[in-house]
């Protein structure tokens, strides 16, 4: 059985022997007051739905947003999103292969969402393209 | 599967606010070589040169509009990692020099962190299968490209690289 912390990736600040980076800046970044001091090491997850890396806080009370459909865990910014939409998540992959189908079969790719790029697509008329347009 | 590393030495940072275009040999890009081309990254790590302290603000964005015309500039390489690895029929694009830099996108960031450039360095690493992956050469979606955000000084050097694997 796969565990929560089987997703996390590391990210890693040496200041060891720096003067740092000061709280204000660090915690702009996402990141604890006194991250930018010193040695730190700290757990990531990228978001399944954006793939935003999201450098998790150990002292955080709030609950970290989690798609049971996917048993991943999602950035804040698309709970927030799918939340306000009521829409199903939908993962970075299956957009990639939505968009990578309708490549092959020659159909249009321009109303293939990107998860906070587009929330509302439009219709769009066929068409063969390779990119992505953003209404 | 081909593992690369694309690293930069002594790049100075430019500031590119989210929506605006890249300074060419001021950023490390990475695009599919074809439009059906995989690309995932494992690992990104920049360290500082400065002889003072220095914040330099990073972060690795989509591009919204693909960079055109890329290479690499003197000093910057991007190798094979496993000496029995072939490389694909089309090799990804890997560069920080550009005719038409990319336009980065504002809301596609993926990560962004800081780090003093006087002694200090970042490294973030995926666990397996949880990689920053871009598809092809479709905007918004094949394009990834690592350089300053507002904030970030602009005197100091760094030096970087990102290990991604092309599938």
């Amino acid at each position: 059985m796969r565990s929560h912390r089987s997703l996390e990736g590391e990210l890693t600040l040496d200041h060891r022997y720096s003067p740092g980076v000061p709280d204000e800046i660090a915690v702009r970044q996402g990141l604890t007051p006194g991250a930018g001091k010193g040695l730190f090491e700290s757990a990531t997850i990228t978001c399944h739905r954006c793939q935003a890396v999201v450098v998790l806080n150990p002292n955080r009370s709030r609950e970290r947003a989690y798609c049971k459909r996917h048993d991943h865990f999602l950035c804040d910014a698309c709970a927030v999103e799918l939340r306000a939409t009521g829409e199903q998540c939908v993962t970075w992959l299956d957009t990639i292969e939505e968009f990578a189908k309708r490549l092959d079969a020659g159909k249009s790719t321009a109303d293939v969402r990107v998860p906070l790029v587009d929330p509302k697509p439009q219709p769009q008329p066929e068409a063969t393209t390779t990119s992505i347009i953003v209404p | 599967m081909a593992r690369y590393s694309l690293n930069v030495l002594s790049q100075t940072p430019a500031v590119t606010a989210g929506g605006g275009t890249a300074t060419t040999v001021k950023y490390m890009g990475l695009l599919g070589g074809t439009s059906t081309q995989y690309l995932r990254v494992n690992e990104v790590q920049a360290g500082g040169e400065a002889t003072s302290g220095a914040v330099i603000i990073y972060r690795m964005a989509r591009a919204s509009t693909n960079s055109a015309t890329n290479s690499l500039s003197a000093g910057a390489t991007n190798t094979l990692m496993d000496a029995v690895s072939t490389a694909p029929a089309t090799a990804p694009a890997a560069f920080n020099t550009s005719t038409s830099p990319g336009v980065i996108s504002a809301s596609l960031v993926v990560i962004r962190h800081s780090f003093n450039a006087y002694g200090g360095l970042v490294r973030w690493q995926a666990r397996q299968g949880e990689e920053i992956t871009a598809y092809g050469t479709a905007v918004n979606l094949g394009e990834l490209d690592y350089l300053g955000d507002t904030g970030c000084s602009t005197s100091a050097t760094i030096s970087a690289h990102i290990i991604y694997e092309a599938v």
